[in-house]
């Protein structure tokens, strides 16, 4: 195989508009032959900003001039420049350069923050000099009062609100507001909306985010009262933006075992053909493993791939993936952000045992026009977003659709430029501020995934496609600063068919269609101290056709199956709240109570007692009318968590989760197969239940720049769902008599570090075990006779390593680095002869493992054009994909050739891929 | 090499490899297998015994037997058919019986270690007669070489009688023969240096193949509760394959339907669906497949095999080349075939050709003086019976 170099040339349009935020302190000074060096100290010795410079730049010239309410940038650049000197500010440093112009904004760090904690009057005396105090933000130079100055009692908490919102308006979530001396913090919700119980007088807060630059305000508050504040992206240093995720929020949260991306944070991982994918980044995190390039599913915390819940915008979705796994469904250009719970699942999200994935569109922006369009070797995608009522209503587009069949049709190989891929998703989303208290959100998303497959005896079909679609409404609505609710309504559909036209008289449509419903609200009660209620109910319709298959033609002698559909409700009561009964600890608990009804009309099978479930053992069937109830499942959930903080670096967290799960994915293999069903659980198939225990230890170090964290688990469930060697789940009317259920237990430990700073990334550890018991009533029942055994996706060892070196402003460097254990398969033991025929034996189930999984992937970026006024914006990566060109297997199969049995290996993408990307940006 | 789904797209990126990689026995598992089977022919029933053997072990050792077994068959009707070793491992009923339809069978078996095995009951059913055996001349994928192969596939037709019969297994025999494409006429003895009339030529065979793979058909997915249209036997004619000459001459399939229950059904389907299911990145659950037989005196060990009872019916047909269609051509003998020519002029150049043993003679010619004429062909252009049979089997019928 040759080495291919791809060429990338994505053309991004941007509309983001950068607000270069300039300090301003106004100083008003007079000077008359002034030595250069003296105006520099007068300017420190009056603003609190500390100068590097040559001193022999400076000391032989003169100034006169007259300074009248003038920013500290302005007097430089009046003084400085007819020497030939720049400078730059960063935070309350200016640099002072000869010849060159450096142009850099660096974040604000934590380190700048702190340094005026220590000055700080007590809360309550005020005094005129507090309103001199400098800040360096958007609101830099002036002290802010909040409340009635009437109100003013100096012993008092007051409750501070107000909304974080971008430059364009849009609400910000997961903003982290917080007091200098860290007696309080919060974070925002996902309207942008905060609360926050400070003490009345002078307070210094700091809001922060990463992908925007962090405000550090000295206000003063009176009484209670209301405080927006409008943060502005922070484009140039995004990359260091990363690793600032929740920054002391991992210290301060009672949630564990969580995880949040922006979307904007996956720019620099390196990727496969150019393609951004949240789920490929969120596998580099601790805990999340997928088993290989091509494999559709990922397993959360020694979880089954289907134990995940992919919400996107509310609704669930069904196939994460394009192109068997290579790409994920997403278009990353509309997504706002991901939230990953992996152990404290808040009460108001369940239904499946591992994980939450909870995807969020992006608010479309209300200002302004804009589009992006993007190429790839691929795919080709395009972003629009319309303002439709200025700063009231605005609509966003996407869409994103291959052009491989292009490629296919030009491949010299015969068999496969018969070959047909092609996939595309449409999404739109409709966000709509009504007034001041109620806002609408509407969301679109629909894929397609279409193949066809000219050797189609191999897998028995020749046509292939799927879709999905998404389509939810939220309603939000504040009643007053306390007290808020949301309503959301939706519908997510999955279905796909194949086709085999080969044979005329065999030849057949085959179906699998799934339609979920759910309707849901959420009332959040914000409490006058730190705290919050929150609940609401839940309820989700499922109507499944587990399979379909009808002739295709009219000589076609297959004969129709419709296998009986599968309906059910599944409704959910749910209450948490989150409590500080002294301020170092923080205790959040919840509980989840759902029901789930299966609904007729169906038949039932009933079988012999105490006789495995088979087809002979039937002794009638039990009818049910339509929308009858055949059987109701009542399960419980408590969710606890709590933290406990040290000190301001360190803390300690704990949680235990339970969750409930009545959907079933069914798969034979290790990853998603297309013709994966889903099934709900019925009279035989009980639901799968989880509970989960987890410790952690978190600590910062060296001013938040290190964030590292220390997390173990222990999970028991019940029910956890396998098969029966050779079983068929395909258009099977009765599915119990090809499950097993048995119990499982998985635990494992977790170690994460970050770091941020020029070189900044992460790397983690994540030690996971995953067990089964199969222990039936025969043989056919029992697996590895009923000993615990590990599942398929029980990969014990996996690092993680994710880096980014900021070589200069211009230049970065990355590398990922990926290290697993090989998953466990069944192993051939022994051969025998039946009928005159060899068969092979397969040893216990899971007994060996493929190879382990290695993996490093190296790439540059060069950031061309760094000139703030400039709105053209290019730059190029080149990324190398499996730098070492290790050849890493990700399946083993046996094949039986003329008596003698042969081991193949598979390995997908064994070379360094490179890639090169160009990026033009219209900002 | 099995090439699937995601292959062919991984191979479209260029990305992926499969290679092949030694297989070595990491474990190896020793289980009892059976391979038994009552049906409604009136004969001496035979049941195997084996122990499982070293993954890709040699063909010498593969076969692993138990020895020393008391083997019997119970029916529902109280009847006990008790079996005797016929050699290693084989055991056949001591005298001859006939399965009854509605009569359930049941294998038990004694290892002389004491432990007791026996199989679960199973219904004989009746399987209703082969209506129709008719060729077709067409294309396949053949997966062993991964491209359409050209040939002829034979389907059988049938009509169950009633509603029990739904699962079907069938085993097909062809015979055809082989005609070489020179005769040869005259032998020689090696003794005596001389060459001779023969008195039957050996250019006329007949060769005779037994089907491998597990061929399994339902009705229980058709509308009209028939079994139309079941492909039986793919015969390639592709230049390449060994069965590239089977449909030169006259040929003949014998196909056998069993009737048998649809757990032996499941049996065959995991037994088939593990060894060709494998080679995707959707790979199905590898396991092992257990039967019917269940160890007595430890209920969860394993035991490999199954013993089977069904109704056998079967069909003979007979086809010449021309019945497969126009379209379809003779193919050539499955040796490239050339005549050699010498002059003898002494009596050792005869000898010096035919003691290589790979030659015989075609024809002889008189020359003058005293001089003779051979031509040869080799033994494989001329003599079918080193690979076939030359007797004419019973149930052969000319055109």
């Amino acid at each position: 195989m040759r080495k291919i170099l791809l060429f990338i040339f994505t053309i991004c349009i941007a509309s983001e508009v950068l607000h270069a935020q300039k300090t301003s302190t106004s100083l008003s000074l007079k000077f008359d032959s002034t030595q250069v060096l003296e105006v520099i100290k007068e300017i420190e010795s009056t603003s609190n900003i500390h100068f590097f410079y040559k001193r022999e730049w400076l000391q032989d010239h003169y100034v006169t001039q007259n300074f009248k309410n003038s920013s500290v940038e302005y007097i430089l650049d009046e003084v400085l420049s007819p020497l030939g000197l720049y400078f730059f500010r960063m935070d309350s440093s200016i640099y002072i350069t000869s010849g060159k112009n450096i142009i850099s904004e660096f974040p604000l760090t934590e380190s700048s923050i702190n340094k005026n904690t220590d000055n700080i009057p007590p809360a309550g005396l005020l005094f005129k000099n507090d309103y001199s105090v400098k800040s360096d933000t958007l609101y830099g130079g002036r002290v802010i009062t909040v409340g009635k100055r009437a109100n003013f009692n100096a012993k008092n908490k007051s409750i501070l609100t107000g909304q974080v919102t971008d430059l364009n308006d849009k609400p910000i979530k997961d903003v982290i507001v917080y007091t200098l001396d860290l007696n309080a913090s919060t974070t925002t919700d996902s309207e942008g909306n905060y609360i926050l119980s400070v003490p009345s007088g002078k307070v210094s807060l700091r809001v922060q985010r990463m992908g925007y630059k962090p405000i550090t305000s000295s206000i003063v508050v009176y009484s209670d009262g209301q405080l927006d504040f409008l943060m502005s992206d922070d484009i140039i240093t995004l990359n260091e933006v990363s690793v600032q995720a929740g920054r002391r929020e991992n210290i301060t949260d009672a949630l564990m075992g969580l995880d949040n991306m922006k979307i904007e944070d996956i720019k620099n991982v390196p990727f496969v053909l150019g393609e951004k994918d949240i789920i490929n980044v969120a596998t580099t995190y601790p805990g999340i493993q997928k088993s290989g390039e091509a494999a559709a599913g990922f397993n959360v915390r020694g979880g089954k791939s289907d134990q995940n819940l992919i919400l996107y915008d509310g609704s669930t979705i069904y196939n994460i993936n394009h192109f068997f796994g290579f790409f994920s469904a997403f278009n990353s250009d509309i997504l706002q952000n991901l939230d990953i719970y992996k152990s404290s699942i808040p009460a108001e999200l369940g239904g499946r045992l591992s994980s939450v994935f909870d995807i969020e569109s992006k608010t479309p922006n209300m200002k302004d026009f804009n589009f992006e369009l993007g190429v790839s070797p691929i795919t080709a995608k395009f972003k629009t977003e319309i303002p439709v009522i200025e700063n009231k209503a605005g609509l966003m587009l996407g869409l994103r659709a291959t052009y491989s069949n292009w490629i296919l049709k030009r491949l010299q190989n015969v068999q496969f430029n018969k070959n047909r891929v092609s996939f595309n998703d449409f999404s739109a989303v409709y966000a709509h501020q009504l007034n001041e208290s109620n806002s609408v959100k509407l969301s679109w998303y629909n894929s397609n995934d279409f193949f066809n497959i000219a050797s189609d005896t191999l897998i028995n079909f020749s046509n292939f496609e799927y879709q999905n679609q998404l389509a939810s409404v939220k309603w939000n609505h504040i009643f007053d600063e306390y007290n808020e609710a949301e309503i959301s309504v939706g519908h997510s559909k999955y279905n796909y068919n194949l086709q085999n036209a080969e044979s005329d008289l065999n030849a057949f449509r085959q179906t699998f269609s799934l339609k979920e419903y759910y309707a849901k609200a959420v009332v959040s009660h914000f409490f006058k101290t730190n705290g919050k209620l929150q609940y609401g109910l839940e309820s989700r319709f499922y109507d499944i056709s587990p399979g379909t298959r009808d002739p295709l033609t009219d000589s076609s002698e297959v004969a129709a199956v419709n296998v009986q559909r599968d309906k059910g409700l599944e409704s959910v009561l749910f209450v948490s709240s989150t409590y500080n009964p002294i301020e170092r600890l923080k205790l959040n608990a919840g509980l989840r109570l759902s029901n789930f009804t299966l609904l007729g009309a169906r038949s039932v099978p009933r079988y012999l007692e105490n006789q495995p479930l088979n087809n002979d053992n039937i002794i009638g069937y039990d009818e049910y009318a339509n929308n009858e109830m055949i059987k109701n499942y009542l399960s419980i959930n408590y969710r606890f968590s709590t933290s406990f903080i040290l000190d301001k670096n360190n803390s300690i967290k704990a949680s235990y989760n339970k969750t409930t799960q009545f959907v079933h994915g069914l798969s034979n293999s290790a990853s998603l197969s297309p013709t994966d069903i889903y099934i709900l659980s019925n009279s035989y198939l009980k639901p799968q239940i989880s509970n989960q225990f987890a410790l952690g230890f978190y600590k910062n170090m060296d001013k938040n720049k290190y964030e590292t964290s220390y997390e173990v688990y222990y999970k028991f469930m019940q029910n956890l769902v396998d098969f029966k060697t050779g079983s068929n789940f395909i258009l099977n009317e009765n599915i119990e008599q090809d499950i097993l259920q048995g119990p499982g237990q998985s635990y494992g430990a977790e170690v994460s570090l970050k770091k941020s700073g020029d070189l900044n990334g992460w790397i983690n550890y994540t030690y996971s075990r995953a067990f089964i018991k199969l222990d039936g009533e025969t043989n056919e029942e029992t697996i590895n006779q009923g000993r615990y055994f590990r599942t398929n996706y029980d990969q014990p060892h996996s690092l993680n390593l994710v880096a980014n070196y900021k070589l200069t402003q211009r230049v970065s460097l990355s590398m990922n680095g990926a290290y697993k254990t090989g998953r466990p398969i069944t192993y051939p033991t022994a051969e025998y002869y039946y009928r005159g025929k060899k068969v092979i034996h397969y040893g216990d189930r899971n007994a060996f493992r493929i190879p382990d999984y290695f993996r490093i992937d190296f790439g540059i970026n060069l950031e061309e054009s760094h000139k703030l006024s400039k709105n053209l914006h290019t730059s190029w990566s080149l990324s190398v994909y499996n730098l070492l060109g290790r050849d890493n297997i990700y399946s083993i199969y046996f094949d039986n050739q003329n008596g003698e049995l042969k081991g193949y290996e598979l390995s997908i993408f064994n070379r360094p891929i490179p890639t090169l990307t160009f990026n033009l940006r219209f900002l | 090499m099995k090439l699937k789904l995601i292959v062919l797209f991984a191979i479209c990126l260029c990305f992926s490899c499969v290679k092949e990689f030694p297989l070595e026995n990491i474990a190896y598992d020793k289980l009892v297998v059976v391979d038994g089977i009552v049906t409604n022919e009136n004969k001496r029933h035979e049941v195997t015994l084996s122990y499982t053997s070293i993954l890709n072990s040699t063909e010498a050792s593969s076969l692993n037997p138990i020895e020393g077994a008391d083997v019997y068959v119970l029916d529902s009707d109280g009847n006990k058919f008790q079996y005797e070793a016929t050699s290693p491992g084989n055991y056949s009923a001591i005298m001859p019986f006939k399965g009854v339809r509605g009569t359930s069978y049941q294998l038990r078996f004694t290892l002389t270690d004491g432990t007791e095995y026996e199989s679960k009951e199973t219904i004989l059913l009746s399987s209703p007669p082969i209506s129709s055996i008719y060729p077709q001349f067409t294309s396949k994928l053949q997966t062993a070489s991964n491209r359409e192969e050209p040939g002829v596939q034979f389907y059988i037709n049938s009509k169950p009688e009633n509603n029990e019969q739904i699962y079907f297994r069938y085993e097909w025999e062809e015979t055809f023969k082989v005609v070489t494409p020179f005769v040869s006429i005259f032998g020689y003895d090696l003794d005596t240096r001389e060459w001779y009339r023969r008195e039957k030529t050996v250019n006329e065979c007949y060769q005779t193949n037994y089907s491998e793979e597990i061929i399994l058909a339902t009705t229980s997915t058709n509308d009209n509760n028939q079994l139309s249209e079941i492909p039986v036997n793919f015969v390639s004619i592709a230049p390449n394959r060994i069965t590239s000459d089977n449909l030169r001459n006259r040929y003949s399939i014998k196909v056998k339907q069993y009737a048998i229950s649809s757990e032996d059904y499941n049996y065959y389907q995991r037994i088939k669906k593990l060894e060709d299911d494998t080679g995707t990145l959707f790979d199905q659950q590898l396991g092992s497949v257990i039967g019917n037989i269940i160890n007595i005196n430890k209920s969860n060990a394993q035991v490999l095999g199954n013993f089977e009872v069904a109704g056998v019916s079967e069909k003979r047909a007979f086809f010449n080349p021309e019945d497969y269609g126009d379209s379809f051509e003779k193919p050539p003998y499955r040796y490239h075939c050339g005549l050699e020519e010498i002059q003898s002029t002494s009596e050792d150049s005869l000898y010096f050709y035919m003691s290589q043993g790979s030659y015989e003679i075609i024809s002889v010619e008189n020359v003058p003086i005293n001089n003779f004429v051979f031509r040869f062909a080799t033994k494989r252009c001329t003599d079918c019976s080193w690979f076939a049979e030359i007797k004419k089997p019973d149930f052969w019928i000319d055109e």
